[in-house]
């Protein structure tokens, strides 16, 4: 079996994050089965991507790969259903791929509104605070080593982190009243 | 000047410290005196974890903006193929839950005014965490079990495995031998009869051999257990005092640490109940009990009394209905269940 030296281990973090995955998947195909099956399925590309140790800059961030390849897989399994039954207009279709940053996969008849609310939330913050809020969410990060990464104080990366969800709970908050 | 974290006075503040230190007892304690002076904290908290686990499905914006080529490794194809081999979980979706994992709003301020006179010492900090990844040290098992119901497999050599949830193997088939390490959790063999080559299954330093029979390897917190169904197996214990066991059905042995363990005797039915959904104790320990109905379970089941997690259980518990067996428990025992939010559970004293 391979080594991987490097802080993530990756089945370890998989079995993590593995309901929000699911949960992402779901938002942008719709079916709980499907999504499942995709998440597996990009579990095991990521581990073969990580035996063969190709492209270290990408397997540094092994969670927000994940996201990218389940993302990509939904889009697959959506395009297929459109050429198999027209499921999906075209139109929809090309405003889930379109890579604007402004329309995504979640604005998909379907998805849930709180997701886009939190999407927008997290695009609203500052490039920095941003970051910290996702090397702690996604990657695990300790703050200490956010701190590190991001040359900040220790209490300036725990700030950052809380105000970063702070800002996504108001405007939670602030769409369902 | 001291790189110091100031005392939190929001739940935002306090549920990144939680998940930065998930072991600090203090902190949670700390936490808890916080979260009960308020009423306003408790609604504070369970919006704040609320939007902490919906981000979870947002995803990093980050990780969404790597370029595709990428993305996707060279042979593609064999990946392709071998994930097919390894579909377990296309060939499970019947097995998949469809419990839905979002309540409208309305239950959730209706949880929150139930939340009285908790008597907690423990708190847990956000479902996703960690009872299975502290377990888990290892990476690409070639079978993984992560959904919440049983999975079965059929190995080349026509062998099947009933794996638990939360359990990941390793397999090796050869012409010598048959061999799967149980990296983690629990598994239910049924092994086919191969005279040529013994079935053998490891798990830590207990390594279990058979021709061809069917039997289960177990782990809880505090023991690895194996149990036969059928045929005879034998146990051996490597690198310490190199006890060997034979057992026949109903007998099993449980391994407590480097040096104790015991026989047990039990109906075969009893054995891996599990695989057709219900959980069959018989003098267990409470804490041993909500751990594997744990496991079954999508979130997590906290029990912070240590006298509470002693008592002796008996029963049988639906593994699909974790809430109805654990308020089942909870009566008997004089126990309270809160749920500080669907997937986070409190057993504790009333």
């Amino acid at each position: 079996m391979n080594s991987i030296t490097g802080k993530h281990d990756l089945l370890q973090l998989f079995m993590l994050h593995r309901n929000d995955l699911v949960g992402y998947a779901n938002s942008i195909i719709g079916e709980r089965h499907a999504a499942e099956d995709v998440v597996q399925d990009a579990y095991f590309r990521v581990i073969g991507v990580e035996k063969r140790k190709q492209d270290r800059l990408v397997l540094e961030e092994p969670v927000g790969y994940l996201y990218q390849i389940i993302r990509n897989l939904c889009l697959d399994s959506l395009r297929k259903k459109t050429r198999e039954n027209s499921y999906i207009r075209k139109e929809d279709l090309s405003a889930l791929t379109a890579d604007t940053g402004q329309i995504s996969p979640e604005q998909h008849a379907g998805a849930r509104q709180e997701l886009i609310v939190l999407r927008m939330a997290l695009n609203e913050l500052p490039e920095k605070t941003r970051q910290a809020f996702e090397l702690h969410r996604f990657s695990g990060l300790k703050l200490a080593d956010i701190a590190r990464q991001l040359d900040v104080s220790l209490g300036t990366a725990h700030s950052m982190v809380a105000s970063a969800l702070e800002h996504c709970k108001e405007s939670l908050k602030k769409k369902t009243e | 000047m001291t790189d110091e974290l100031l005392i939190p006075t929001k739940a935002s503040e306090w549920i990144v410290l939680l998940h930065d230190d998930p072991d600090n007892l203090s902190l949670q304690r700390d936490f808890l005196s916080w979260l009960e002076s308020d009423v306003k904290h408790r609604e504070d908290w369970q919006n704040v974890s609320q939007t902490w686990r919906l981000l979870g499905e947002v995803g990093p914006l980050e990780g969404q903006s790597l370029p595709l080529s990428s993305a996707f490794p060279k042979s593609f194809d064999e990946d392709k193929s071998k994930s097919k081999k390894r579909g377990l979980d296309r060939t499970l979706s019947s097995f998949s839950s469809g419990k839905s994992s979002f309540l409208p709003k309305s239950s959730f301020t209706q949880r929150a005014s139930r939340i009285t006179g908790l008597l907690v010492l423990l708190l847990v900090i956000g479902f996703s965490l960690p009872q299975f990844s502290t377990r888990v040290k290892y990476l690409g098992a070639d079978f993984v079990n992560s959904k919440a119901r049983a999975a079965v497999i059929d190995l080349a050599d026509g062998s099947q495995v009933t794996l638990a949830p939360e359990t990941a193997i390793d397999v090796q088939l050869s012409q010598k031998e048959r061999r799967v390490t149980i990296l983690s959790g629990v598994a239910f063999f049924d092994v086919h009869k191969d005279k040529t080559r013994p079935f053998i299954v490891v798990k830590n330093d207990i390594q279990t051999t058979v021709l061809g029979t069917a039997f289960l390897v177990d782990e809880q917190q505090d023991r690895v257990s194996v149990a036969v169904t059928e045929g005879v197996v034998r146990v051996n214990r490597l690198k310490q005092d190199g006890v060997s066991l034979q057992l026949r059905p109903g007998e099993g042995v449980d391994f407590f640490n480097a040096r104790d363990y015991k026989l047990s005797n039990r109906p075969v039915d009893d054995i891996a109940s599990w695989r057709m959904g219900y959980l069959k104790v018989r003098d267990q320990s409470l804490g041993s009990v909500v751990g594997q109905i744990d496991r079954f379970f999508n979130g997590h089941i906290f029990i912070p009394d240590t006298d509470v997690r002693k008592k002796r259980l008996t029963g049988v518990f639906k593994l699909e209905q974790p809430h109805k067996s654990l308020r089942g428990i909870a009566s008997i025992h004089g126990l309270e269940v809160t749920e500080i939010s669907p997937w986070i559970i409190i057993l504790s004293k009333k």
